[in-house]
Order: structure tokens, then C-alpha cells, then sequence
């Protein structure tokens, strides 16, 4: 663009997922051109946040505090903690859910592959709440890759130590899914734990 | 430039790739351990996403020139085996065992059909053990490094069925007392590819590993520190 803090503000916005120079450029020209201010607050928000936002001490999840507001929140149940592996899953079962538990946000999962281990993932922390806080049941909600039931699998070796009762995310059809034309992956782990159906 | 296509594959490991591809290791029937872009396979539609992964034979094809090739198709063949908790931890360490130990582009047929044989014992908790000590010397012995195990000394003397040993890695199974001691019939059915029994594949836990760290570097295996077979 021939001039160099105009180049230097397109390469920053490149570090954006799915921004390459294109958009990056219809962004800056945007703000430039229509929205001085918003760019502005932009900035001003975007520094604040990437100093001040760190991780809960508790759950990890993201909070500008010590204590996210859900570990303060005295109205949520501390007998049942749901793990995750992103800050984006708590949202979606918050959002989805009537979830009303303790969260324990990974921030990652076990790859022994890649080297990723329990310390990396928080695993010894989560081993320390499990230890102090009166936990009666661990939901294990994280994806169901190899890695994420890898995870589940290690966490459930915690609690069982513990004698505390873990579930897991049920894998199955997608609702509205109609069998011929669900992948045979999903097919397979549906089939593989399929649920008792009481009759009354 | 060299092209495959419709090639028996398992993926062994795939790491995120720029925001929607992978990288993809995979153990191939008649191309050894490969490794390879699979553009766009992150999306929901992708044709490539079978990719992502592990334990499910597929047919593959690519392109290549140089080291990392260009995946262009994944379409799943045979039934997707459901590896969960300790059989997928399993899986994991013959994955790991793969990536560590096997060279790149050594074309090893044998290997391919071990490693498809291994994963369906792994369901079964009581055939793991069997399932994995066969794997784990089909490997050593495509490598080279395997010991000659069913014969003592320079001798060469035939293994006892009923006598305790020990293995060293050099010299190979020398007489052995104690809980420690491996039996002269496992280390036998080992040798001729019978099937282990569960008591034969424990005793011959320990030997193995130590076989297989001494190819290792010095850069221990991470799988098993994390699941107790
Ligand atoms: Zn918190």
C-alpha cells in the first residue's frame, strides 16, 4: 500500500483466523475511511483484554478477574463439574444446556503424539478440586476425537481413584440424522453405545 | 511426479494444517510410512475428511514430489473398528511405536498387515496384551533388531518349554530364575508366530520394551506413561 504503517496495520490483522490480505485490507480501509472511532475502541478494548484477561484460577476459562464468574456464582451447584477442552465449548453448553455445575476448562487434550501431557492440559489441577471440593459427579464433555477419548478415558481413571462418578457426552446419530446416511465412523460409536430403552 | 491412487491406508497421526488442512502420517500397504498434505480436510464437507482419523482402513490416493505428498482422496473400506479407553490407548502406542521407530517411505507389506491384524485384538481387554507383543516383534523384526529367541548360546541350543529365561539383547534368551523369568514356551510361541496366551504376552511385557528402548535414542515413548497395559 506504500506506506508502511498502513502495510505494518495489514499484516496485523493477518494474525485473524480466515483474514488473509484481501480482507485484511477491506478492513483497515473500512475503519480508515467510515468508522474512525470504532477503531479506536478497537484498539483501546484489544489491548485492555490481551494484558488483562487471564485464566480463572479455578476452572481456567477466561476472566479479567481472579475467579471467573461462574466459579463465583453462588447459585451453581459445586457437586457436579463438567470438563471441556475450550473456553468456546463452556459458551455452547451454557448456551444450550441447562447446566448449572462447575467447569473445568482444559484448554487443550491429551496427545502423547505431540507431546501434550496431563500437566500441560491442567490434568494436576483438576486432580487437586477433585481432592478439596465435594464433587459426586464429573461429566466429561470433551470431543469425540481419538484425542478427546483418550482424555475422557485418563480423567475417568482420576475420578474413579477418587470414587467420584464420571459420565460422558452420549456419541451418536445427529438428531434429525437418518442412519443411511450417517458416516460409518459415527455409525459405529452410535452402535457401540447404544442406550437401554425401558419399557414401562 | 509420482501418483497412487485407491492404496489400503491407515492414518497413524494428523496434526492441524494452516486453518483447514491436515498433515497426515500414514502407514500404506506397499509405500511404507508416508506423510502428507490434506488440503481443506478440516471442513464439514471436505471429500478428504476420513483423514482426520486414526484406526480406520481406508483407500487412499496422492500425488508427490519430494518428501510430503499431496492427499487427493479418502474413502473409508471394511468396518471402522471402535477402539475406546484402554484399547484406544493402545492403538495410540502402536501408533507411537510406528511414527518412532519406522522409517519413512520403506516400503515393509508385512508391517501394514500386522498392524491391520493388531487392531481388532485390541477390542477384547484379555487379547491385548497377545495383540500387541506380536505387533510389537513384528516390528522389531521388519527393523532388523529383533534377537533370534527360541535358540540358546552359540550352541544354538532349542529353548525349554518348561525353563525360565532371560533376554539379553545381544546375546539373546539366556537361563533365568524368579518372577522375573520368562517362560521357555512363550518365548517360543513369540518366535513362530502362535498365538499368545494373556500370562505369555505379561511375561513378555517387560523384555519387549527393553528391546524397544534401545532403539529409541534415549527419547522415551510418551503413550506408556500415561496408560498401564
Ligand atoms: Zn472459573
Amino acid at each position: 500500500m506504500n506506506d508502511p504503517l498502513l502495510d505494518e496495520l495489514l499484516q496485523a490483522l493477518r494474525c485473524l483466523p480466515g483474514v488473509g490480505s484481501r480482507t485484511a485490507q477491506r478492513m483497515a480501509l473500512h475503519l480508515l475511511e467510515r468508522d474512525r472511532p470504532g477503531g479506536r475502541e478497537l484498539a483501546e478494548v484489544l489491548g485492555r483484554a490481551m494484558t488483562e484477561i487471564r485464566r480463572c484460577s479455578r476452572c481456567r476459562n477466561f476472566t479479567s478477574a481472579e475467579l471467573c464468574g461462574i466459579c463465583r456464582s453462588d447459585k451453581r451447584s459445586r457437586a457436579v463439574l463438567c470438563v471441556v477442552e475450550t473456553p468456546g465449548d463452556v459458551l455452547a453448553i451454557e448456551q444450550a444446556t441447562g447446566f448449572d455445575g462447575q467447569y473445568f476448562v482444559l484448554l487443550g487434550r491429551l496427545s502423547p503424539l505431540d507431546g501434550i501431557g496431563p500437566e500441560d492440559i491442567g490434568l494436576d489441577q483438576l486432580e487437586q478440586r477433585l481432592a478439596e471440593e465435594p464433587i459426586e459427579e464429573i461429566i466429561v464433555a470433551t470431543n469425540s476425537t481419538v484425542e478427546g477419548e483418550a482424555t475422557a478415558h485418563y480423567i475417568g481413571g482420576l475420578a474413579a481413584r477418587r470414587g467420584i462418578a464420571m459420565t460422558r457426552l452420549a456419541q451418536g446419530v445427529p438428531l434429525g440424522g437418518e442412519l443411511e446416511h450417517t458416516d460409518s465412523s459415527t455409525l459405529a460409536h452410535a452402535f457401540a453405545s447404544r442406550l437401554p430403552v425401558r419399557g414401562d | 511426479m509420482s501418483r497412487v491412487d485407491r492404496e489400503p491406508v491407515f492414518v497413524l497421526h494428523r496434526r492441524p494444517f494452516r486453518e483447514t488442512s491436515l498433515i497426515v502420517e500414514l502407514l500404506t500397504a506397499r509405500h511404507g510410512r508416508i506423510v502428507g498434505v490434506a488440503r481443506g480436510a478440516r471442513g464439514p464437507r471436505s471429500s478428504l475428511r476420513a483423514f482426520g482419523e486414526p484406526f480406520r482402513p481406508l483407500e487412499a490416493g496422492w500425488t508427490r514430489r519430494g518428501e510430503m505428498a499431496t492427499l487427493t482422496g479418502a474413502e473409508p473400506i471394511g468396518q471402522a473398528v471402535v477402539l475406546s479407553g484402554r484399547a484406544l490407548w493402545c492403538g495410540l502406542y502402536a501408533n507411537e511405536l510406528l511414527l518412532r521407530l519406522l522409517p519413512r517411505d520403506v516400503e515393509e507389506p508385512e508391517l501394514f498387515l500386522a498392524y491391520a491384524d493388531l487392531l481388532p485384538g485390541l477390542r477384547e481387554a484379555e487379547r491385548q496384551g497377545p495383540a500387541l507383543r506380536r505387533f510389537e516383534w513384528s516390528l522389531l523384526s521388519v527393523l532388523g533388531v529383533a534377537p533370534e529367541i527360541d535358540v540358546v548360546g552359540q550352541a544354538r541350543i532349542a529353548v525349554d518349554p518348561d525353563a525360565g529365561y532371560r533376554i539379553d539383547p545381544d546375546r539373546g534368551p539366556e537361563p533365568a530364575r524368579g518372577r522375573t523369568a520368562i517362560p521357555g514356551h512363550a518365548l517360543r510361541a513369540l518366535a513362530a508366530g502362535r498365538t499368545l496366551t494373556a500370562a505369555d504376552a505379561s511375561a513378555l511385557r517387560r523384555p519387549m520394551r527393553e528391546l524397544i528402548e534401545r532403539q529409541l535414542d534415549g527419547r522415551p515413548l510418551q503413550t506408556p506413561k500415561l496408560y498401564r497395559e
